[in-house]
């Protein structure tokens, strides 16, 4: 751990170049006014505050934003590739094989059916293998809107999940634990 | 959500958790927050544009592969900048040692940019002001890379001494003394434009 004292005070009045520094877009106060250590280190600091200032409220060129928005792009398409490599559910065992089914298609199809519900907001889910043959099973966390019945939400999520897996999927349900974890309050 | 209006905590948290359990769609929305800081803050620490945005594509990456290790939703700002500053700090040993100079990132020609120009400044006086900062860029660029990483945060980004303190891994008092270190050395360094 580097341990190191702050730069001296090189000036013969109490206050520090800190304290100038983070004083310095108001006017001066009594002291300052009639310190002329102050004043100088006011003046001196002034140059750095311009300069930083200017740096600071820089705004983005167009080719910033280009090139923050192909550089996006790149980094998504990779993300997007790994995450349709994920991992793989078995579906049904059949005698030619089990049927697998891809972990991020039905990660899709939960956040579809979950994301048409009105007041519900989705946070942390999971796929994981059904205790029944065929089935998997569903968990998910929801944040609902301040004054709405959690209860009654979480059961329209049930059904829309029961639904959604069904009709786009040709797959069955077992076990949806979901879970209320916040509150969302209009602003 | 509104897609173009800035999410609140409860969506950054609703986000987090989604990229978390692998939604792709809302990790590049968190991006999409700091992407503009995290350039700048590259750009920064390198002095070098085109190897800001290989560093930055390898932070996308990293916070990707590395989003389980993200404990708040309220850092995630901290957490980004620290993958960056790591990511700044391996490409900076690994390179060859070249003359720091974030002059180079204005533009190819030396003519000084007139982009976001105010309509309160006289001319001469904007190119003055312009020219002075990108002084304080080469500046900033030949501080010890401690100190730089420290002063930036702080004079550029605004974060909080406690958020630097976070990303750096050092303690409040050891950030104070680097940042008023840099500015005590920048100060001077200015002092021809007084």
């Amino acid at each position: 751990m580097e341990v190191r004292a702050l730069p001296e005070n090189p000036y013969s009045c109490e206050r520090t170049e800190d304290e100038l520094w983070s004083k310095l877009s108001e006017p001066a106060d009594e002291h300052e006014q009639g310190c002329p250590n102050c004043q100088a280190q006011r003046k001196r600091l002034a140059t750095l505050s311009l300069a930083a200032g200017q740096w600071s409220a820089e705004t983005d060129s167009e080719a910033d934003e280009e090139l923050l928005g192909g550089l996006l792009d790149r980094v998504m398409d990779r993300v997007r590739t790994e995450v349709r490599r994920g991992v793989r559910f078995t579906i049904r065992i059949t005698p030619h094989g089990p049927l697998m089914i891809s972990g991020y298609l039905l990660l899709e199809t939960l956040r579809d059916a979950v994301d048409q519900l009105p007041y519900i907001s989705l946070g942390s889910h999971k796929i994981l293998p059904g205790e029944l043959p065929d089935t998997i099973s569903l968990s998910l966390k929801i944040a609902i809107e301040a004054g709405q019945d959690g209860t009654a939400l979480a059961q329209q999520a049930r059904e829309a999940l029961l639904t959604h897996f069904a009709e786009r999927i040709g797959i069955s349900l077992g076990a949806i634990d979901i879970s209320v974890e916040d509150v969302i309050h209009e602003h | 959500m509104p897609g173009s209006e800035k999410p609140d905590e409860q969506q950054i948290r609703s986000l987090v958790a989604r990229a978390q359990s692998g939604d792709a769609r809302a990790f590049e929305k968190l991006l999409k927050l700091h992407q503009h800081g995290l350039l700048r803050f590259c750009r920064s620490m390198l002095g070098s544009s085109s190897e800001a945005e290989d560093v930055l594509q390898d932070v996308y990456l990293g916070a990707w592969r590395q989003l389980s290790t993200l404990k708040s939703s309220e850092a995630l700002g901290v957490w980004l900048y620290r993958i960056a500053r790591h990511r700044c700090i391996d490409h900076l040993r690994k390179r060859t040692p070249v003359p720091h100079d974030l002059h180079t990132e204005e533009n190819s020609t030396g003519s000084v940019p007139l982009h976001g120009q105010r309509s309160t400044e006289i001319p001469e006086t904007y190119a003055e002001n312009r020219v002075a900062m990108l002084d304080l860029r080469r500046y900033v660029g030949e501080l010890p890379q401690n100190q730089r990483e420290s002063w930036v945060l702080k004079e550029i980004h605004h974060l909080s001494y406690a958020s630097i303190s976070e990303i750096v891994g050092e303690p409040v008092a050891t950030v104070r003394g680097r940042i008023a270190r840099a500015r005590t050395t920048l100060a001077e360094r200015m002092q021809p434009w007084r």
